[in-house]
């Protein structure tokens, strides 16, 4: 008899913790269809509610790939954290996709909940991300390696040793902060080095998006930034001082250790005083590239401090005045249909933002290169040309309606843009008030659904 | 015949009406003031003066997005400082934000693409404009407020602001 309180305790304890599933729907749907900010937060309440969901999940994701686009990159981030082996396979089957619009996604959510039990099989299939082009992937696998090995072997060591000359700063930082923890703290110098950034690209604030990264990652291993603030710039008397205090706190901890020399590309550099024109290329499937002109005639390329290519003279003039020439020609402003894959046309003076997004229908469907290709021109207020924007084709009433006409067709998917907002039938409510489609372009650490066919091949010329 | 008995009729009106409520009338009768009897010296009010609306700060999204956010704790104290106040706030317009809108978020960087994260944008409401295309960096002049906003219970703003029109 004295048990039975206990008893209705336990059961009442036991009915508390058991999510509520009637919700599951909810959502589930939310998870998909419900506006940018809720997406994410729908999606993270499916994980507590564990193999229902994940079934749920898995019965929409039977088509493959294609379907699993649809779901949108929100619920793609959470596949990982349900630790059910059949989604992580999706993922690493997305992974292998290169044009899956949401690879990020899905190796973060592989990497930020690493398989334990199958430890030695994630650490090779992360291994091969670490070269991946989209430097998102790598940043995730680097942070992958970080999770699964807090004692790493001495090849892993070496491994992320090299990513500390990635391109991308955000991936030097990531293997900077895992080297760190690995008992490297010459690494520290890395994020250091961020802090004494000035460069921009053109109105892009790439410095100053390194220091506010990397002033994080020291205030946790170090515990102390010294009153550095981002905001102010490199030079200013306070950060020169925040900055003398951390690299001494930094040496201090590296102690007898051999201090390495910065690689070219991690070393701090100025803003580009003579840039022209500038040429931003930034896609979820094929990288980001960064391309500037300068009146030297000299091409930079990559962000922070970029490699330079001496052009012949008179060459930044000659692609000035095509540029130029293009944009004058466009006759209506246009920007593309929603999606993550940018092109953006920079002209320096007079200053003219850009900025093109182009459709991009196929690899052979394209129609031109950059700047050829321009629709844009400069900041007016514009109509997009619904027609035009979708190659003439009948508008589809909504972005998910749209993706499963283009999976349908066997086409690559033209995904939802990451901030596209309001759901499909939103989308159809705003139409009917009025409302038109607007700005269209995107990206910084990239994620993206459609191609970009010159990236590549930009970069191999440069 | 009526007309003899209109018009003072229609005066009488007229002059119980200025001394009753001169201010008012002299409202009314703005470019003939001072003909009528009584009202040579009725102040006229002036249009209320709007609100002077100087800019106490300036901040860059870089910063709210870099601030201390945690869900139903509390926002850091220069945070709320700056609740109430007319503030400038420098960043982009979101991707995919619908022309002719009078919402839309205001994002740190031109694409936050896979960063809908509640504390990384402000929502902005716009008075009397509505969205437009807008590229490029720039900033915004409003009142900021900053706390939860819930709904159905999904946070949906953190930040906000109301602002008149997006700026040309």
């Amino acid at each position: 008899m004295g048990m039975l309180p206990l008893l209705c305790v336990t059961l009442l304890a036991g009915a508390a913790q058991e999510p509520d599933l009637s919700r599951l729907d909810v959502f589930l749907d939310k998870a998909v269809h419900g506006s940018a900010v809720i997406r994410p937060q729908a999606a993270a309440r499916l994980v507590p509610m564990g193999k229902p969901a994940a079934d749920r999940i898995l019965a929409l994701c039977a088509d493959g790939p294609p379907a699993i686009a649809a779901l949108g990159s929100e619920l793609v981030e959470v596949f990982g954290a349900f630790q059910d082996t059949r989604l992580r396979e999706l993922l690493w089957q997305c992974l292998e996709d290169r044009d899956f619009p949401w690879r990020p996604a899905a190796a973060r959510s592989l990497a930020s909940n690493p398989l334990v039990d199958g430890r030695e099989t994630e650490t090779r299939a992360f291994h091969a991300l670490l070269s991946d082009p989209i430097a998102p992937v790598r940043m995730a696998a680097v942070q992958a390696f970080a999770n699964l090995h807090p004692e790493p072997l001495p090849q892993m060591r070496v491994e992320l040793r090299a990513m500390l000359s990635d391109p991308s700063d955000f991936v030097r930082r990531a293997a900077a902060v895992t080297l760190v923890n690995w008992g490297e703290p010459e690494a520290l110098l890395w994020l250091i080095e961020d802090l004494r950034r000035s460069d921009t690209f053109f109105e892009r604030w790439s410095a100053k998006n390194a220091a506010y990264e990397s002033r994080r990652a020291l205030s946790k291993l170090l515990g102390d930034t010294f009153g550095y603030d981002p905001e102010l710039p490199a030079d200013a008397p306070t950060n020169v001082a925040a900055v003398s205090a951390l690299d001494r706190a930094a040496r201090a901890r590296i102690g007898d250790r051999p201090v390495p020399e910065l690689p070219e590309v991690a070393r701090a550099s100025g803003p580009v005083t003579d840039a022209v024109l500038g040429l931003e290329l930034v896609s979820c499937r094929r990288g980001e590239h960064y391309l500037c002109w300068t009146s030297s005639d000299e091409l930079l390329v990559g962000l922070g401090n970029p490699a330079r290519v001496a052009l012949p003279e008179g060459t930044t003039a000659r692609l000035l005045a095509l540029a130029l020439e293009e944009v004058a020609k466009v006759e209506k402003p246009y920007y593309g249909v929603p999606g993550c894959d940018l092109e953006a046309l920079r002209i320096a003076d007079p200053p003219r933002a850009l900025t093109l997004v182009d459709p991009l229908e196929g690899p052979g469907e394209r129609r031109g290169a950059a700047p050829r290709s321009a629709r844009a021109s400069d900041a007016r207020p514009h109509r997009l040309d619904p027609s035009r924007a979708r190659g003439g084709r009948p508008a589809p009433r909504g972005p998910a309606r749209r993706r499963a006409r283009d999976h349908g067709r066997g086409r690559r998917p033209v995904a939802r843009s990451p901030r596209e907002g309001p759901s499909t039938r939103s989308m159809g409510r705003l139409r009917a008030r009025g409302a038109r489609p607007g700005r269209r372009s995107c990206s910084r650490r990239t994620r993206s659904p459609r191609r970009l066919r010159c990236p590549s091949g930009e970069r191999r010329r440069a | 015949m009526p007309y003899v008995v209109l018009f003072p009729a229609l005066a009488l009106v007229l002059v119980l009406a200025s001394v009753l409520s001169p201010a008012r009338l002299g409202r009314l009768t703005g470019e003939v003031h001072g003909l009528l009897p009584g009202l040579a010296d009725t102040p006229i009010p002036k249009p209320k003066p709007k609100p002077t609306e100087k800019v106490v700060a300036t901040i860059s999204l870089l910063q709210l997005r870099d601030a201390r956010y945690r869900r139903g704790q509390a926002l850091e104290d220069w945070i709320m400082d700056l609740d109430g106040k007319y503030i400038a706030i420098e960043g982009y317009m979101a991707i995919g934000t619908l022309e002719g809108l009078s919402r839309f978020e205001f994002v740190p960087e031109e694409c936050e693409c896979g960063g809908s994260k509640v504390n990384h944008f402000v929502d902005v409401t716009l008075t009397e404009g509505v969205t437009r295309f807008k590229p490029g960096r720039f900033y915004m002049r409003g009142y900021f407020s900053a706390g939860e906003v819930i709904e159905d219970g999904f946070v949906t703003s953190v930040y906000r602001m109301r602002s008149r029109a997006v700026p040309d």
